[in-house]
């Protein structure tokens, strides 16, 4: 799992990276027509389209029932309950893509969540590190120190949380750049990189433990080492604004794609 | 992301993450925010859709349920009157062209046992057709209850009394064109011209039928494929149309055979020839569809089709429309959908199936006529229009056209018994799928469906039934030689499931609009109306062009056209008719009764013409003037030659027909009664298919208009046993869907 996210940090750093110079709407687009290019195969070998074709057919026939019998109470509860049935099946018959696309998708999205999904410091604004220790970890208070680069100050010293396990210092922005903040905990060392800047950057907001899951969803750094008394490492980023908890980049990228899919569709032989 | 989306440790604690990692990966896929929310441009966007779906249904529903009091006081108060129906729901199962003497032969060797159920728990009657006995004629007067004189309809074909060329008896269709079209009912753009009017088209057909009478007393009545009806009825119900219902290049069916054989000749009936070019096994040609009337010049519409042939594989695949379809020679493929580009985000519809005939030396593909798509119709199929669609929606894709099984393909040999049997067998199923859709959504009120394959298949297979018939070489060894009987236990099953889905109150009807008999010997009445001076050529004419083209009006004084009679070339009718109306047309009218019935076919030794009727005897109402002067009482056996019908004049006046079309029913009505079957005994022991409208009527509670010629077969103080309906169900024998 660490080297799949290290290579795919290094793609989507330099894919990244090309689309900078961009509106971010544009940048989305490019990634939309990307995403809808990478799903519609997907969706053409796992999508059952002729079972999907029933279940529309008996939407539409529901709906011509209501209009149909609009005079008799029965038989519109009965077109209503028609259209209900089948569109429930037909988005059953979404369920194995969206499985099965849920297997590139979600590393894709992780990766674009900590590109687009925050906002970065800014020189003069503070925020918090945490260092979570893991449950096994005896409950008294570490030897600890840290270390900060030039651009970025330690306001505070560490504050110590028994009962969350949990060290956490108050970081200032002073100046644009990437950094890498460093605890050291018993003698050995751990990183944690912070981003001050506005623009478009990987940012991540934990460094996760070894596990698989937690690489999985927070790709955005190597994870701790194996021997590491860390459960994870955090830095409050501002998130950035979302809708229905979903990020607003998800929902442009939603919109965007849907052109795309229409447009490729035809190509892939998917009808919906 | 712990803090803003999930917390995935105080989901899977510990390290059983490790081990649970696949369900662990479904649930984060589903669980983790961003990727829940985009599961994919297709996905989603069917999610969005459906959420869209469901909403825009939850509040139809809720304004159909807030408005219905109201819709229904304000019925209350336009209803013309409460009837007091004696029935629920009244069912008219119609088999086109069901025999009484090939029913009652099976029933008495058991081989039908739903008929003969029914007739037990019930009755049956032989049934009264009409004169003539043909389709148009017969399913016209059961919707209206009225003879022929008063409904308009004759024949397949009447005749344009201006240029004596035939006309479809049931329906007008008046082009922008033909009414003359101006600048202003065409908008010019570009090469684009789009037309502000639609085509008129009308139905012929008068007289209201039953339906409509039914409607206005809001009892809801489904009509399915009952003939004539095109264009639909209006009325309180919902309908899908018929016989005459064209195919999409306005023909009554036009199949094409795509070929690399080099001939000259053209098909007699129904059918094209396209020759296929190319060769080393790839055939690029096109598809014509209809005129294209957004272009200048209304050039055809075109959709390229290519054929590649395999013969090692012994498969072609025929590429049509972005679609491929893989064909073994002699299989006949599923519906295909066709839509020709006409203009700019306009497409005209069609569906047709396809079939390899050949692929060892020469090539041939055979395309079923273009039947108008009942998704997207372009022309109105249906009451309301949408019923089509919705008919699609729920059986899936069916024949639109009016004479949907291709016998023009079998007559002609481009095709073979097998497939047109599973053309009718497909079409059959399709319909009873409709029929049972409807069937199940009736809660009260009246169901008719018309099920054409019986008739069909009978016209195509009676060579098999008889010795001795001309089209019947080969017969013993025929694989389809039991294909009537065979057809007979197949209407068996279907009756079984109809009445396995009777509940209490229902009425059941099966009828047949006629019977069928023999088509041995073809009779060319003109030929003989020529052969004794009454009707002559044009100077040098032969008289072997169609259309009757060659005849001088100016000397003739009666000739025939269509299946059913005959015309005197009437002074003020006809546009060059030269008979006096009054006593001059009488007398000659008397004068050919007396010569042509009894018309011996002295090559076969037997009488070729019963009886010769004539009309103003026989029929009474106010479209008498359009009937044929004379009808034809042909003996069984024999009917109209295919030359007659088509307007040819030379030719022996008695010939063999030698045609895969071999039985018929345009004979003497009385010989080919239809049959009736009725789940309840009725109080008529002589019942006729024009009684059934005023029976519908009556079981409703309502009067039958007084112009009506059929009387309510039961009794008004018939009291109906509502249990009836459900001991029919429990009579069904063997009945599985």
């Amino acid at each position: 799992m660490e080297t799949f996210n290290a290579l795919l940090r290094s793609a989507f750093d330099a894919l990244l990276g090309v689309l900078a110079g961009l509106p971010e709407w544009v940048a989305l687009a490019v990634l939309a027509m990307l995403v809808t290019l990478l799903i519609l195969p997907v969706i053409r070998w796992t999508f059952n389209h002729s079972l999907a074709e029933r279940f529309k057919r008996g939407i539409y026939s529901g709906l011509f029932e209501i209009r149909l019998f609009n005079d008799r109470l029965g038989a519109t509860f009965r077109g209503l309950f028609d259209v209900l049935r089948s569109t429930v099946a037909y988005m059953g018959a979404w369920l194995l893509p969206l499985v099965v696309m849920s297997i590139p998708m979600l590393p894709i999205f992780a990766h674009l969540h900590f590109h687009y999904g925050y906002s970065g410091l800014e020189p003069g604004s503070s925020t918090v590190l945490k260092a979570e220790f893991a449950a096994d970890r005896e409950a008294a208070k570490p030897e600890v120190s840290i270390v900060a680069p030039a651009g970025l100050s330690v306001d505070t010293p560490a504050l110590w949380i028994p009962a969350q396990r949990e060290l956490s210092w108050r970081l200032s922005a002073v100046e644009p750049g990437d950094y890498v903040v460093e605890i050291e905990i018993d003698g050995e060392r751990y990183d944690k990189t912070v981003v001050v800047s506005e623009g478009s950057a990987r940012r991540s907001p934990l460094r996760p433990a070894r596990g698989f899951l937690d690489q999985l969803i927070y790709p955005a750094e190597p994870p701790l080492p194996a021997a590491s008394p860390l459960a994870k490492i955090t830095l409050d980023y501002p998130e950035r604004s979302s809708f229905l908890f979903v990020p607003g980049w998800c929902w442009l990228l939603i919109a965007l794609s849907i052109p795309f899919f229409l447009l490729f569709k035809g190509w892939f032989g998917v009808e919906l | 992301m712990a803090e803003h989306g999930i917390t995935v440790q105080a989901l899977f604690p510990g390290r059983a993450i490790a081990r649970a990692w696949p369900l662990a990966i479904a649930l984060a896929a589903c669980l983790a925010a961003p990727a829940a929310a985009y599961i994919g441009p297709g996905a989603g966007f069917a999610m969005a859709t459906s959420i869209g779906v469901v909403f825009f249904t939850v509040i139809i529903a809720i304004v159909a349920v807030l408005t219905w009091p109201f819709r229904m006081v304000w019925r209350w108060i336009r209803r013309p009157s409460k009837p007091r129906a004696r029935v629920r729901r009244l069912i008219f199962l119609g088999l086109d062209g069901q025999d009484p003497r090939l029913t009652e032969k099976w029933m008495a060797d058991g081989k039908l046992p739903n008929f003969e159920k029914l007739a037990e728990l019930g009755c049956y009657h032989r049934l009264h057709s009409t004169y003539p006995s043909i389709s148009p004629v017969a399913w016209s007067s059961f919707a209206t209850g009225v003879q022929p004189a008063k409904h308009n309809i004759f024949d397949f074909l009447s005749r344009d009394r201006r240029s004596y060329l035939p006309l479809i008896s049931s329906t007008s269709i008046e082009t922008v064109e033909r009414r003359g079209a101006t600048l202003l009912k065409k908008l010019r753009l570009g090469r684009y011209r789009f037309p502000t009017e639609k085509a008129q088209i009308r139905l012929l057909r008068k007289a209201k039928p039953y339906w409509t009478i039914l409607g206005e007393h809001y009892i809801w009545s489904t009509v399915l494929r009952v003939p004539i009806t095109f264009p639909p009825d209006r009325f309180y119900g919902a309908q899908l149309g018929a016989m005459s219902i064209p195919d999409l290049l306005g023909t009554q069916g036009t199949f094409v055979l795509f070929t690399t054989r080099e001939t000259d000749a053209e098909f007699k009936e129904g059918g094209t020839r396209v020759a296929l070019a190319g060769g080393e096994g790839r055939y690029e040609t096109t598809i014509q569809g209809p005129e294209n009337a957004f272009l200048e010049g209304e050039p055809p519409l075109e959709l390229p089709l290519t054929i590649t042939v395999d013969r090692q594989a012994g498969v072609a695949t025929v590429e049509l429309d972005g679609e491929a379809i893989t064909l073994r020679p002699g299989e006949l493929s599923d519906w295909v959908s066709l839509e020709f580009p006409a203009a700019p985000t306009v497409k005209v519809s069609a569906l047709a199936r396809l079939q390899i005939t050949e692929m060892d030396e020469h090539v041939s593909l055979y395309l079923t006529p273009l039947n108008i798509a009942p998704e997207n119709p372009a022309m109105p199929i249906s009451h309301p229009g949408y019923y089509a669609n919705y008919l699609a929606k729920k059986v899936g894709p069916y024949a639109t056209l009016g004479l949907a099984e291709d016998t023009w393909a079998l007559n002609e040999d481009v095709t073979d018994d097998a497939t047109f049997l599973k053309q009718s067998y497909d079409i059959d199923r399709e319909r009873e799928g409709m029929f049972f859709a409807a069937l199940d959504r009736l809660q009260k009120g009246s169901l008719v469906c018309v099920f054409d394959g019986t008739d069909r298949i009978q016209h195509m297979f009676w060579r098999y039934l008889e010795d001795g018939h001309p089209a019947g070489h080969g017969k013993e060894d025929a694989e389809h030689k039991n294909a009537i009987e065979e057809l007979y236990q197949h209407n068996d099953a279907l009756l079984g499931r109809t009445m396995k889905k009777l509940r209490k109150g229902d009425l059941l009807f099966v009828v047949s609009d006629h019977g069928f008999t023999s088509f041995r010997r073809g009779v060319n009445i003109n030929a003989w109306l020529l052969a004794n001076g009454y009707l002559h050529l044009k100077d040098g004419a032969e008289g072997s062009s169609e259309w009757l083209t060659d005849v001088d009006w100016s000397r003739t004084r009666a000739y025939s056209l269509g299946l059913a009679g005959m015309y005197l070339n009437l002074e003020g009718r006809e546009s060059q008719g030269i008979v006096k109306p009054g006593a001059e047309a009488q007398a000659l009218r008397d004068e050919l009764v007396a010569k042509l019935s009894g018309l011996v076919d002295d090559e076969a030794g037997e009488i070729g013409i019963t009886e010769l009727f004539d009309t103003a005897k026989l029929y009474e109402g106010p479209y008498l003037d359009n009937a044929p002067d004379l009808l034809f009482g042909f003996n069984s056996g024999y009917r109209t030659s295919w030359d007659c019908a088509t307007g040819v004049v030379t030719g022996p006046v008695f010939e063999d027909n030698a045609k895969a079309w071999s039985g018929d029913h345009c004979v003497d009505p009385r010989q080919v009664p239809g049959v009736m079957f009725c789940n309840y005994p009725i109080d008529d022991d002589d019942p006729a298919l024009m009684d059934m409208a005023p029976t519908a009527l009556e079981l409703f509670g309502i009067e039958p208009p007084a112009h009506m010629d059929g009387k309510p077969l039961f009794g008004s103080q018939t009291e109906f046993d509502p249990q009836r309906g459900s001991a029919t169900a429990s009579a069904a024998i063997g009945a599985t869907s």
